[in-house]
């Protein structure tokens, strides 16, 4: 069984878990035989150390026994703790008194007692060896306390020292150091044991399992594979047997495979049948997958070839093989259809020979079989194509005749013919083509005729025209082609004839549509034209040669001549309008005018149109030029008569701004002026009032105080007109501005006035900024609210609201009042100079100051209007756009 | 497939490997000299509130035994005067303090004969002191109280656990000493006339541990300073019993023991870590004067790095994990 287990095992295995088992064992073998010794060796080693200690110790106490230091003596004895090992260290005087010990508690007691409560082993140890005589030094091995050493020590006078060593220590240590050795020892067992493994591995495991793997491939019919085992040993040359072997093996299946692929990739199938009923296939190559059958399928037992055979083709083929084993003959063949795996029948020819035994007895058939469909087609087709030349030849669409190249007589013709030419065919047998040929037409048709006969054309193509039996004439396009003999003459002449009088009537009518569109064009004074832009070919009217002034039998219509018919200061538009053209874009091109060297100078216009193909791609341009100077001559009055107009205009314009500056600066100079001799009028009022008031009666002083209030107005009217007129003059400074803190800031201004009235004004203005001129939008919301106070003076309370609203186009302000409003039907009114609606005693002002904020609004590009009903309040709005 | 019995080759090295990789672990060595103000940590070793396994204390006859040990690395941990730290990290040994343990408050003094009642006749004495910083800082305060400097006495260097002999044997009329020396003398007759209450906190106990202990080991660290922290509980929670417990070792009665007690002051653990921690650390400023004194004295040649002297860590760990165990 065990035997059986190794057998199992490969070598390469088996080899390495053999030679690792020796090496395991071996170093187990060796690790107990060190255990086994080591506690001996320990306590030999311990029992040498613990008795040079204790000679040491034995003197150094006797000194200070000698010295009377019981202290020292108690820390010599203590101080034995620093011993590895010792566990117990107890100086017992001559009454059995522990007077110095490693432990406090053992001091100043009997040792019976001192040692009370330690382990029962160690207790009886310490107790046996203080038992003896205490003479030098002694070490004893414990029976009870395995890993203690005891040992005693006399100290003069009467004292002994008792001391414990505990061997545990040194026996693990020994221990480890132990195992360490076993497993050096065990590793290197095992690296001898490796490196062995791998030396048999390299000359032998390796080349076996190459050669293994090489036997089990060729085995498995990969041919091309060799051990290729290098040396001179057995396996090398097993090796190298096998290699010859398979190398054999491969060269006789190679020339096999070239033969039978041979076989395979012809078109001719090798075929083998039995002799029996139904002819089952004994053998047949791979070609026969052309029919769409594989060698399993036709070799299965229950495939009948007879069952493959057309069941047409059967019993002649049957008949043929029964005669052929009756009567002998050894090779034979047919053709029959075989039906193919798709169903569908293909022709074969079957070339076959028999196979009989030594008795004569036909044991098989042996055979090719060819796939001749491609010639049976052919063959097909040849019919087909000689009874369809026959069907054409009766064909009523075109007329045929075969004629005579001796006596030009129609030997054969056909229906058509006879009808195109209006002659019965055996009239016609008895003319010659020549006859029945139209006069003006013999010369050329004999021409071609001769060129033939020479052998200088093998046919000819032309027009002409025949005259029927009715005397009438018929067109007629003519195809003759000589058919020679070997020796180059013609044996006949085969023509067909079309009748093409149709095709010539409307040519005509073509014809005459043509040159009533040339007279239309003539008339009309426009010329057309083409241009093919693959072809490049141009095609200019008539007419059109007629307007440039260019000989049409000298000059090629070409763009380059048409350019030269151009003023050359009109070429260059032109031009890159034709160019635009190339690419398919239209360009309007203005009228220009004709190069005076070939016409008096005219003007044309031009008009395109282009086409395209099916992808869109230019094709053809096409356009007309029309004659225009009568057009532009009259324009030319038309421009020179509003060109005069324009500037009498202008001139008129230029007078009234002039006036108006003019008179602007007047108003501000008169205005200027007039503020001076006011101040000095007022001034002189006030001197009079206040040094000459005694000499002054009630009624002067009220008349001075009407004239200083007369010269206040005055003054108020001329600041309103400077105003008026600055808003005029003065440059614009447009920067962004915020409305709600513009606002608010004229707001702080009238500060003084709205506390005066007792207002409540209610400003609701949404962040707002406008980019216009900062001081003439104050200008406007100073005037709109102050006007606001003023008539909303006496409503209880007066209520000004300062709103705001804006979209995407524009921003809309306003200041609405509750004050006495006015009458729409003034809303015009309101906003000219000077212009008041009540009486300045009930509201003061010099009604300029709704003109002002029209004409700034004017000025920023803004708009001013307003709401009211009278006794209802007014709304001002004021409009910026965004 | 061969790779697979490799593979199985291996995994079972690995186990007998992980067999040998567990360490030998000795406890953690403390070693603390004869001063009753560590005697916390024997009291949690003698009652078992350190695991032994994991700390070892060890008693040893003098602080310079401890330093030597230390800087063998016998020692992972001692508990020191804060002058001998600061030596022994001068000295280039590699330490962190990771506790203040307590301050000597009385613990510390010099004794004279009878005879000598005033600071002032110490002129012209002999007076032992032991090689240590803490011994020079007492004297340096017991010489400016006495308006004397050291010309004017006569010095002897003389290890602890010798002093008493030599006073005794008449060889010093004075010595600078701590307990459980100064308990037993005075009980002998011998005076105090001068004692570390007179210099409040300046003479302090350190927990220092050995930087490489430190870092692999820091459980253990933790553990011992949390069995010092249950062992000052344990101290003053029954000060007789611990005193019957610890006095033989200190040859000392239980009653001289209580009493010598009065002269220490233990600190909490928590404000221990309080005095470490920052920068600079309370500890570090309250002790700069320490520093300056031993350049004086010519024990160090420049001043002490505090900052990579002191941490807290430890101490804070310790109260987590004693908050964990209650």
């Amino acid at each position: 069984m065990r035997c059986r287990l190794f057998q199992a095992l490969p070598a390469h295995i088996l080899a390495p878990l053999l030679l690792a088992t020796f090496a395991l064992t071996t170093a187990a073998l060796n690790y107990f035989l060190q255990q086994s010794d080591l506690r001996n060796e320990v306590a030999a080693e311990q029992r040498a150390r613990i008795t040079e200690i204790l000679s040491t110790e034995e003197s150094r106490l006797e000194v200070q026994f000698g010295l009377g230091n019981a202290l020292e003596i108690s820390r010599l004895v203590a101080s034995l703790g620093l011993r590895a090992g010792i566990t117990h260290a107890l100086l017992v005087n001559s009454e059995g008194m522990v007077v110095a010990a490693m432990s406090r508690t053992q001091i100043g007691w009997p040792l019976t007692e001192a040692i009370a409560s330690e382990p029962p082993a160690i207790r009886t140890g310490i107790l046996e060896i203080a038992t003896y005589d205490p003479k030098g030094i002694r070490t004893v091995l414990s029976e009870g306390d395995e890993d203690g050493l005891l040992a005693q020590v006399a100290v003069y006078p009467d004292h002994k020292l008792i001391v414990r060593v505990d061997l545990g220590p040194s026996l693990t240590a020994r221990a480890a150091g132990n195992r360490y050795e076993v497993v050096r020892e065990t590793l290197m067992i095992i690296f001898g044991a490796a490196l062995l493994g791998t030396l048999l591995h390299f000359l032998w495991f390796r080349r076996t399992a190459q050669l293994t793997a090489a036997v089990t491939a060729i085995g498995e019919g990969h041919l091309d594979v060799r051990a290729g085992l290098s040396g001179r040993d057995e396996l090398a040359r097993i090796g190298l047997a096998v290699d010859r072997m398979a190398a054999d093996v491969q060269a006789r299946q190679a020339k096999l495979q070239r033969l039978s692929a041979l076989i395979d990739r012809s078109p001719v199938v090798a075929i083998e049948w039995r002799n029996t009923p139904g002819w089952p296939v004994s053998f047949v190559s791979e070609s026969i997958s052309q029919w769409g059958y594989t060698v399993e399928e036709l070799l299965a037992d229950d495939v009948l070839y007879t069952e493959l055979i057309h069941p047409d083709d059967l019993p002649q083929v049957e008949a043929s093989v029964a005669a052929r084993l009756a009567g002998g003959g050894d090779e034979y063949r047919h053709e029959y259809r075989l039906r193919t795996a798709d169903g569908n029948w293909t022709w074969v020819e079957a070339r076959t020979w028999l196979s009989s035994d030594p008795y004569g007895v036909v044991t098989a058939c042996r055979g090719v079989l060819v796939d001749i469909t491609k010639r049976k087609r052919a063959e097909d087709v040849l019919r087909e194509q000689a009874d369809l030349l026959s069907l054409f030849y009766d064909l009523p669409f075109i007329g045929m005749a075969i004629t005579s190249p001796m006596t030009k007589r129609w030997l054969k013709t056909n229906a058509r013919l006879c009808e195109i030419l209006g002659y019965p065919r055996e009239e016609l047998f008895e003319k010659s083509w020549v006859e029945i040929t139209h006069p003006d037409d013999v010369e050329g048709s004999l021409a071609n005729y001769e060129r033939a006969m020479r052998g200088e054309i093998d046919g000819y193509r032309i027009e002409k025209r025949f005259l029927r039996k009715d005397g009438s004439v018929v067109f007629t396009t003519l195809d003759a082609r000589a058919v020679r003999r070997d020796n180059g003459e013609v044996e006949y002449f085969i023509s067909t004839v079309q009748d093409i009088s149709e095709f010539k009537r409307i040519e005509l009518d073509l014809q005459q549509q043509k040159e009533r569109l040339e007279r239309a064009e003539a008339h009309a004074k426009l010329g057309s034209w083409e241009f093919e832009l693959d072809t490049q070919r141009v095609w200019w009217s008539p007419q059109l040669y007629v307007l440039l002034g260019a000989d049409s039998t000298r000059e090629r219509a070409t763009f380059d001549t048409f350019l030269e018919h151009v003023h050359p200061d009109d070429r260059s538009c032109v031009v890159a309008a034709f160019h635009e053209l190339l690419h398919g874009r239209i360009v309007d091109v203005a009228p220009f005018r004709s190069s005076p060297e070939h016409t008096a100078l005219s003007w044309w216009f031009s008009t395109v149109a282009v086409e395209t193909d099916s992808d869109g791609a230019p094709r053809k341009v096409s356009g007309t030029l029309l004659d225009v100077t009568a057009l532009k001559h009259g324009e030319e009055a038309l421009r020179r008569l509003n060109a005069d107009l324009e500037t009498r205009v202008a001139e008129r314009t230029q007078q009234l701004e002039d006036a108006n500056r003019e008179l602007a600066s007047f108003s501000y100079a008169v205005s200027h002026d007039l503020k001076g001799p006011l101040r000095g009028i007022d001034g002189y009022s006030q001197i009079l009032l206040e040094d000459h008031r005694e000499r002054l009666d009630d009624e002067g002083r009220r008349l001075l105080a009407n004239v200083r209030r007369g010269v206040a107005q005055m003054h108020e009217l001329i600041e309103d007109l400077l105003a008026y007129s600055r808003i005029e003059r003065r440059p614009l400074d447009s920067s962004v501005v915020a409305v709600p803190e513009l606002v608010h800031e004229v707001l702080d201004g009238l500060a003084h006035e709205i506390a005066a009235n007792g207002s409540d004004v209610k400003v609701e203005i949404p962040p707002l900024e406008l980019s216009l001129d900062r001081n003439g939008l104050a200008l406007v919301l100073r005037n709109l609210i102050g006007n606001a106070l003023k008539f909303s003076g006496n409503a209880a309370p007066p209520r000004i609201e300062i709103g705001a609203d804006l979209d995407d186009r524009r921003a809309r302000l306003w200041v609405r009042d509750n004050g006495i409003g006015f009458d729409m039907k003034y809303h015009d009114r309101i906003f000219d100079i000077f212009q008041r609606l009540h009486r300045a005693e009930d509201y003061p002002g010099t009604g300029v100051g709704l003109a002002l904020v029209r004409k700034a609004m004017q000025r920023m590009g803004g708009t001013v209007w307003a709401e009211s009903e009278p006794g209802r309040g007014s709304t001002f709005f004021l409009e910026f756009p965004r | 497939m061969r790779k697979g019995w490799l593979a199985v080759a291996v995994g079972l090295i690995l186990v007998v490997l992980a067999g040998c990789g567990k360490p030998v672990a000795y406890p953690l060595a403390v070693g603390v000299n004869p001063w009753i103000g560590y005697d916390p940590l024997v009291l949690a070793r003698e009652r078992a509130l350190v695991d032994p396994a994991q700390v070892k204390v060890v008693e040893l006859s003098s602080s310079s035994q401890i330093v030597r040990n230390l800087h063998n690395g016998v020692l992972d941990a001692a508990a020191l005067s804060l002058d001998e730290a600061l030596r022994l990290a001068h000295d280039g040994a590699a330490i962190r303090i990771v506790a203040v343990l307590g301050a000597s408050a009385g613990g510390d003094a010099v004794l004279v004969r009878p005879t000598i009642t005033t600071l002032s006749q110490l002129k012209g004495k002999r007076i032992g002191v032991e090689q240590s910083a803490g011994g020079a800082l007492v004297l340096a305060r017991l010489l400016q109280a006495a308006g004397l400097s050291h010309d004017e006495v006569s010095l002897l260097r003389i290890e602890a656990s010798l002093q008493e002999g030599a006073l005794r044997a008449g060889w010093i009329d004075a010595v600078v000493t701590f307990e459980p020396t100064k308990s037993r003398l005075q009980a002998e007759g011998y005076r105090v006339l001068f004692d570390s209450t007179e210099m409040p906190d300046e003479l302090i106990g350190v927990m220092v541990v050995r930087t490489a202990a430190l870092a692999q080991r820091p459980d253990d660290v933790v553990a011992l300073l949390a069995g010092w922290e249950r062992g000052v509980e344990a101290l003053l929670a029954a000060p007789a019993a611990a005193a019957g417990l610890l006095a033989p070792g200190a040859n000392l009665d239980p009653e001289t023991y209580l009493a010598s007690l009065q002269g220490l002051k233990f600190e909490t653990l928590e404000h221990s870590a309080q005095l470490l921690a920052g920068d600079p650390a309370p500890l570090a400023k309250r002790h700069h004067g320490l520093g300056r004194l031993l350049m004086q004295l010519g024990l160090i040649r420049k001043p002490p790095d505090w900052s990579a002297l002191l941490t807290p860590e430890p101490a804070l760990h310790a109260l987590l994990w004693l908050e964990a165990q209650r």
